[in-house]
């Protein structure tokens, strides 16, 4: 059998194992046409992935650096471009003059340098137009350079020293301005393109032929004011949702049985609450920003008593919170923590709460008055309709919508506000957030002549946008 | 050309060489798809994708092996995907029926290569598989268990399917020529 079975392979292996047969010349067409650039391209770039990986990280790593750095640099030819160019235009530009000055007032008098100083301070109070006074050729410098934003705040990143500045006598004399403990890290930057203009020596013949007195005023010029962000680039809409867990804590006033509020805690459950928030976000200085507008909150929530439902109700806020926040961010990436307080300017409060326990006998009322005829209890809690079971007694609870039973305040509640958070920036004008929050009652949701106080405080995970306009 | 400089003008996705190297192999390549193809459309469509992957692969080439072989590996292994992707249950139900047959190497033997190859390109797919690569590929019933991902009694059994499946066949077809 194990023969005949050998023999039956066998007679495949040999005949059919080294046959041939020609493919028809379509086949080839296809492999090269499959086989495209592109192909090709995905192909080396799959086989050698490490290779692609290592080199395509390599040109992120240095595309941002070039994006973090490059301003920086770019900046500075733009610096020395425009410095060259204007001291070609006027052989006395400021920053050379400066320099000059500089040179000959701290080397050849070297012990009179303070009374130059004065000297220059007193003829900067006098002239108190702006103007520079060069010799014979008063010009009003124009400011060349202004370093970037993202420079100077990569600069203010870095600790608020002075510059080590190469020339000495540069040095020497900045150190006597006024306000240098006060200088802005700009200024650091315009002291160091002064200092590296003067080691070059550059345009010394210039200087030579053109010997100015230096004034505090042209400091202006080394000094430039970068110009503040607008309220609208530095603002920001942030629409919210906030889906939250709601808790009560309530005590009791005067000789009210605590066991009515406990009572209470027990039955009344929370069934869904959630934060509509339209507020502003404005970004001020050392990733500091504020936020303000309107929070629209709802609570719903169900009473069960023995068993069954007995009525649901409803609650809405407006509050007009202020937090006050801090954030950081890593390319796309940021984090913010935040805190402030809310005024809640409007409450509205639709349903029933019990009343206390011992008033439930002091008004007997005729069932077929206050209780609800034929109420379905099966009634969804999220409905404007906040009725009472069939089984509940009308003079055992309290109506909310009535001014005088509700016990509740209608406005002048403050909530206190903590919150942390992922930024995620989408584009310039547009980022998401997404914040855990937590926030409570600093003050009774009820009114003075309540015979309880009661706080909410709330947990919830906000889910928000936040665009530039 | 030698065969390094060949395989390194593939590498440098020389046209000329990549052509030349097809023109070479593929006869052979093409007889191997027609094997575990059910007709010729199939098998070119295989031959096609095992030498695009021929090509795209052939960077990866060691020079301490042949280089035939490394081509028939891929060609193979293609040509496998091919067959996983039919219907490979389906194909297998009635194949219990047939009976225990004693084999005849001598009916066999009688026939031609196309003959034989029809009788392969009949095959269930999955008693092809196993017939192709332990019959005329060569492989062991292990390296096939781990090639179809199924065990080495799998593989066994269906050989012995295959070759009872043909059996059957050529019995009819014997039975059919005397009526």
């Amino acid at each position: 059998m194990s023969e005949q079975i050998n023999d039956f392979d066998q007679v495949f292996r040999d005949r059919l194992s080294e046959q041939t047969a020609a493919p028809p010349p379509g086949v080839w067409d296809n492999i090269q046409s499959t086989r495209s650039f592109g192909h090709i391209v995905a192909n080396k770039i799959s086989t050698n992935w490490g290779m692609f990986g290592t080199l395509l990280m390599l040109l992120l790593a240095g595309g941002s650096a070039v994006f973090l750095f490059g301003e920086e640099e770019k900046t500075n030819t733009s610096f020395q471009t425009s410095t060259i160019e204007l001291l070609n235009q006027f052989s006395n530009t400021a920053v050379v003059h400066e320099v000059e000055s500089l040179q000959q007032q701290i080397e050849i008098k070297k012990i009179g340098l303070h009374e130059n100083i004065n000297q220059d301070r007193a003829i900067t109070s006098v002239n108190q137009g702006r103007t520079l006074n060069f010799s014979d050729k008063p010009k009003k410098i124009e400011p060349v350079f202004l370093p970037s934003a993202e420079l100077i705040a990569s600069i203010e990143q870095s600790a608020f020293v002075r510059p080590q500045l190469k020339d000495k006598r540069l040095s020497a004399y900045i150190e006597t301005l006024e306000g240098w403990s006060e200088a802005k890290p700009k200024w650091f930057v315009r002291y160091e393109h002064m200092d590296n203009v003067s080691k070059k020596g550059v345009y010394k013949r210039d200087i030579e032929q053109n010997p100015i007195k230096v004034e505090l005023e042209e400091y202006d010029y080394v000094m430039p004011r970068i110009e503040r962000k607008t309220f609208r680039e530095r603002s920001s809409i942030l629409l919210s949702f906030t889906p939250q867990s709601v808790t009560k804590m309530m005590n009791a006033k005067y000789n009210l049985s605590s066991s009515y509020l406990k009572m209470r805690e027990k039955t009344e459950k929370t069934r869904m609450a959630y934060t509509f928030g339209a507020l502003l976000h404005y970004e001020m200085k050392n990733h500091k920003f504020l936020e303000t507008g309107i929070n629209f909150t709802q609570i719903y929530e169900q009473m069960h008593y023995e068993g069954e439902k007995r009525f649901s109700n409803q609650y809405d806020f407006i509050e007009i919170p202020i937090l006050f926040g801090y954030g950081d961010r890593n390319s796309k990436w940021g984090w913010e923590v935040k805190a402030g307080l809310g005024i809640q300017v409007y409450n509205a409060y639709k349903g029933y709460i019990l009343k206390r326990l011992d008033e439930f006998g002091a008004e007997p009322e005729p069932q077929s008055q206050y209780r609800m005829g034929s109420h379905n209890s099966g009634i969804q809690i999220i409905t404007s309709k906040h009725k009472l079971s069939n089984k509940q007694a009308r003079h055992e609870v309290l109506d909310l919508e009535d001014e005088e039973e509700n016990p509740f305040k209608s406005s002048g509640i403050v909530n206190m506000h903590l919150a942390t958070g992922l930024v995620y920036y989408h584009s310039i004008t547009t980022s998401f957030v997404i914040t855990p929050s937590y926030k409570r009652s600093l003050n009774s949701i009820t009114k003075g002549d309540a015979l309880f106080n009661e706080k909410l405080q709330s947990v919830g995970i906000s889910f928000g946008a936040r665009m530039k306009f | 050309m030698d065969e390094k400089k060949l395989i390194q003008a593939c590498i440098n996705e020389e046209r000329s060489a990549q052509k030349m190297l097809y023109d070479m192999y593929s006869p052979k390549m093409y007889y191997v798809c027609l094997r575990y193809a059910r007709h010729e459309l199939e098998a070119q469509d295989m031959l096609q994708d095992g030498f695009v992957k021929v090509f795209d692969k052939i960077a990866s080439f060691k020079n301490n092996g042949s280089f035939e072989g490394w081509i028939r590996r891929i060609v193979v292994n293609t040509s496998l995907n091919h067959c996983r992707k039919r219907s490979f249950k389906q194909e297998q139900i009635g194949i219990e029926d047939y009976q225990d047959k004693v084999v005849d190497s001598k009916a066999i033997s009688q026939l031609g290569e196309k003959e034989l190859l029809a009788l392969i390109q009949k095959l269930p797919d999955g008693y092809k598989m196993v017939f192709n690569l332990y019959v005329i590929e060569g492989y062991s019933h292990k390296e096939i268990g781990d090639m179809l991902s199924v065990t080495e009694s799998t593989s066994r059994s269906q050989l012995a399917k295959a070759r009872k499946w043909m059996q059957n066949v050529l019995e009819k077809q014997k039975i059919n020529s005397h009526v």
